[in-house]
Order: C-alpha cells, then sequence, then structure tokens
C-alpha cells in the first residue's frame, strides 16, 4: 500500500512539531526516518498512526484519505505501529499479547500464529509466560509479532533498537527486511541507529526541526553531508 | 461451637452480598476509571424497577432481569450522551455522576413516591443446619453472587473478549493502535457495570425495604470495598474487600455493638490504605 504524507504540519495543542511535511512511501518500499532527538519523527509516527490528527495536510493510504481516522480505523485499514518502548501488555501471556493482535479489530482474520512464530522462534519457548518478565529484546519481538497478527499492509516502527542488546538489534533488522520481503508489507522505521536503517531501508528522510531536510535513497544519504550536518555522524 | 458457626455463616453471606452489590463499581471504577457516584443510583433503580415489575405481575426471575436490562440502558444512556466525554477527566466524571445520583433519586421520588415499598421474597424458609438456620433466600444470592464473579472469571481469562478488555486497563494506546475500537469497549463495559449494580439492586430489593435511598446503603461501602480490594483487580479484589469491610464488621459485630464495629472496620480500612494504597491485591 502506498502511503503519501502531503503538507503535513502537526503538533501538540499550541506547539507545532511538524511543518509542511510531504513525502511518499511506496508500496512494499522501506523507508528510514532519521534525525537527533525531539526533531518531530516519533511526532510523525504519531501522525500516520492516528493518535495525533494533523492542523494541516492530508495523509492518504492508496488514494484514500485517512487523514481524520481513529487509530483502530487506521488499523483496519492495515496500518500497524509499533511503538516506542515496545507498549507490550505486561500483564498478559505472550500468547494472550499475540492473539489481542489477531482479534483487537473484530471481524475473522486468519491465524498467522505459526508464521509469525516463524520469524520469531524465540517467542514460542515463552507462548505461556508474562509479557512483562521477557528481556527487551523479547519484547520488542513480539511487539513486532503481535503487530503481524494484525495481517498489516503497512508497518510503523518507532526506534525499534531502543533499549537492544547490539546482537539481537541486527537480528530484529534481518527478520524485518524477510518480512518486507516475503509480504511486501510497507515499512516506515524511525530510528536513531543509524547503521540500522542503511542495512534495512531503500529510502530515507531526515528530519530537523520539524521540516524534512534531506531524502532520497540510503547510499545518496550516506555519501552527502547531511550525516555530519544533522545527525553529527 | 455454635457461635462460631453462626458468624461464620454470617459473614460468608454479608461478604458476598456485599460482593454483589459492589460489582458493578468495581467494573466501571476498575476498569474504565470513572469514579461512578451513580452507583447507588443504579442500585436503587434496579430495586425499585423489581418491585414495579412484580408488583405488575412479573415473576421475580424476570423482573429482576428486566430491571438489571433497564438500569443497564440507562447507564449506556448516560455514558453515551455524558460520560464518553469526559473519561481522562476523573474529577469531572466524579460530579457528573454525583449530579446522576440527585437527578436520578429526585426522578425516582417522582414516579415512585417516597413510601416504603415491599418486594416479597421469592424463596421463604431456610436451611436448618442444626446448630445454625441459613435463610434460603440469602444463600441463594450468595451463590449468585459467586456465580456472576466466576461468570465473569471465565470471561476474563478464557474468551477473546477478556484478553481485549485486560489489554484495554492495561495500554489503551497500544490497543486502539491494534484495531480495538476503545470508544466502544469503554460503552460496553459501563453499560455492564450499570446492567450489574441494578441486577445486585434487583435481587436485594426482597432483603430490604425499597425507598428512594436504598442505594446510599452500598455506595460507600461498595467504594471501601473496591479500595480496599484495590481498584481494577475485579474478581479477587472485590471478594476480599467484600470479606474485609462486610465479613468482619460481623466478626468484631460479636465483641461489640454494630456501630462500633463499624467504626473498627473503616479505620482497619485506612490503615491498610496507609500502607498499601493500591489495595490489598494491588497489581502484579
Amino acid at each position: 500500500m502506498t502511503l503519501v504524507v502531503q503538507n503535513v504540519t502537526a503538533g501538540y495543542g499550541n506547539i507545532t512539531v511538524l511543518h509542511d511535511l510531504s513525502l511518499t512511501v511506496a508500496d512494499g518500499a522501506i523507508l528510514g526516518v532519521l534525525g537527533r532527538n525531539g526533531m518531530g519523527k516519533s511526532t510523525l509516527i504519531r501522525c500516520l498512526a492516528g493518535l495525533i490528527i494533523p492542523q494541516a495536510g492530508t495523509i492518504t493510504l492508496d488514494g484514500e484519505d485517512i487523514t481524520r481516522l481513529p487509530p483502530h480505523q487506521r488499523a483496519r485499514r492495515g496500518i500497524t505501529t509499533v511503538v516506542q518502548g515496545r507498549g507490550i501488555f505486561p500483564r498478559l501471556t505472550v500468547m494472550e499479547n499475540l492473539e489481542m493482535g489477531r482479534v483487537a479489530a473484530g471481524g475473522r482474520k486468519r491465524n498467522r500464529l505459526d508464521e509469525v512464530l516463524g520469524y520469531f522462534p524465540r517467542l514460542k519457548e515463552r507462548l505461556a509466560q508474562d509479557a512483562g518478565t521477557m528481556s527487551g529484546g523479547e519484547q520488542q519481538m513480539l511487539a513486532i509479532g503481535r503487530g503481524l497478527m494484525t495481517d498489516p499492509k503497512v508497518m510503523l516502527l518507532d526506534e525499534p533498537s531502543d533499549g537492544i542488546m547490539p546482537t539481537l538489534v541486527k537480528q530484529i533488522g534481518v527478520t524485518l527486511c524477510e518480512i518486507n520481503r516475503r509480504e511486501n508489507t510497507t515499512i516506515v522505521i524511525v530510528e536513531q541507529n543509524v547503521p540500522m536503517v542503511f542495512s534495512m531501508a531503500q529510502y530515507c528522510i531526515v528530519l530537523e526541526k520539524g521540516r524534512l531536510v534531506a531524502e532520497g535513497t540510503c547510499d545518496d544519504v550516506s555519501r552527502s553531508d547531511v550525516l555530519l550536518e544533522y545527525l553529527a555522524i | 461451637m455454635e457461635t462460631a458457626v453462626s458468624v461464620v455463616v454470617d459473614a460468608t453471606l454479608i461478604t458476598l452480598i456485599l460482593a454483589l452489590a459492589a460489582f458493578g463499581l468495581a467494573i466501571i471504577y476498575g476498569l474504565v476509571g470513572v469514579i461512578n457516584m451513580g452507583h447507588g443510583a443504579f442500585l436503587t433503580l434496579g430495586a425499585y424497577l423489581t418491585w414495579a415489575a412484580t408488583t405488575a405481575g412479573v415473576p421475580f426471575v424476570p423482573a429482576v432481569l428486566l430491571a438489571a436490562l433497564g438500569v443497564g440502558l440507562v447507564g449506556l444512556a448516560l455514558e453515551h450522551l455524558i460520560i464518553r466525554h469526559f473519561y481522562d477527566r476523573p474529577f469531572d466524571t466524579l460530579l457528573l455522576t454525583w449530579a446522576f445520583f440527585l437527578v436520578m433519586t429526585e426522578i425516582i421520588k417522582i414516579v415512585f413516591g417516597t413510601d416504603f415499598r415491599n418486594v416479597a421474597s421469592p424463596l421463604a424458609g431456610a436451611i436448618d443446619l442444626g446448630t445454625v438456620k441459613i435463610p434460603i433466600y440469602r444463600a441463594t444470592i450468595a451463590l449468585v453472587s459467586l456465580a456472576l464473579i466466576g461468570g465473569t472469571a471465565f470471561v476474563f481469562y478464557r474468551t477473546t473478549l477478556g484478553i481485549k478488555i485486560r489489554a484495554l486497563i492495561q495500554n489503551r494506546e497500544v490497543a486502539s493502535l491494534l484495531g480495538l475500537d476503545i470508544a466502544l469497549m469503554y460503552k460496553l463495559v459501563f453499560g455492564v457495570g450499570a446492567c450489574a449494580a441494578g441486577l445486585a439492586g434487583g435481587l436485594i430489593s426482597p432483603m430490604l425495604s425499597v425507598d428512594p435511598y436504598i442505594g446510599n446503603v452500598f455506595l460507600v461501602r461498595s467504594f471501601f470495598v473496591v479500595i480496599v480490594g484495590g481498584v481494577g483487580q475485579l474478581l479477587g479484589g472485590t471478594l476480599i474487600g467484600s470479606f474485609f469491610i462486610g465479613g468482619s464488621e460481623t466478626l468484631f459485630a460479636l465483641f461489640s455493638k454494630q456501630v462500633f464495629a463499624q467504626t473498627v472496620v473503616f479505620l482497619l480500612a485506612i490503615i491498610v490504605l496507609r500502607f498499601r494504597p493500591a489495595g490489598l491485591l494491588r497489581a502484579r
């Protein structure tokens, strides 16, 4: 599914965080969103997920205007969001967390449990365990797996490497690429971990004070002065 | 020995009856976070609707079910028209539900009058255990209370609806991002909570004289039950809180006057909350 953001201005109350932002994420593409802390990356994800309604501009999904749709309606149209800090339900078991992904929207969805456990075999051993007792990396796998249970067409990820061991970060990156390749899932990944984004995404954008200051293929961006100027790398 | 058995039976019955009365509040306060001061009005309305239906010739059980349904619909209307706009503002919902209580009490007075009404007990007699006699109706209500809590436990831990509700309590934002319609779930929970209060009012009505303030008897105690048991601890919390507030009062009354026993229990409740502000069964 193609996600198009046109001239979006958004923020919290009277504070504007994103200024006149436009971008397109093609069907099946992986877009990396880079930027330092407080530059509007998470606000962009919250806008796409429906947690913030933009003050101006439009967001369309395969041509349908979803700008003012609440989060659950967007989820039912195929957008799933893995929030920063993972947002697992700590007092539900791993199995119940996954089941929640399948049943939350109601209706009859195909059960993707076997596929999800295929992507994340580690979860298989922990199905009966309370999710809150797992390590950060396992919780991240669960959060992504739970998102997959919704059978998404678009996956929004907010800092999936946050607080996770480097070896697991690499593994999660590889799995996300596999999901993208096998299922043609469109992925938008917000990250401060630049190597992770470059290893996964075809395209990336750089945000600075809520404005888009660079965009292009990851190769182009990595070779330009953008990294030094805006990310101090 | 005879006294001990009698006290244990009384404490058990009172615990379960209080649990029944507090359950609707535990649902609404514990699951959607509304400090529902209208709980007493839901109980009163349930009692009056049961009285009206039985007076009109409807048998007791269908009358109670109709009353519960009626109160559930009133609860849904309250939620839809007013409460849903204020979910993130607990103090506002406290005032609004208090206003609902006042308005509903006046409406009840206008419609049903202020005279005491009596609902005939559908089950007369007592079970003779030799040393102690248990009124059949009270024993039945206690069993209904257990069945209600057991049924809720089943829904909570064995159904997809239960997963949705438990997820909703833990992280509303993420639940909505997975596709859960939060507004609809809140409406459902509020309606079920009101329905449970109406059911309790109807079932309690044969045990007391029905008057416009019958719900007040249970309102303060229900709050203590929920807070001492632990807000959100719907099943174990309600039972433990009910035992603490209702059952232990029976035990203390053995050694003192009823009023003194009540005072001791409420003092103990305050002490418990001082050291366990999240309740006896705090969230794991």
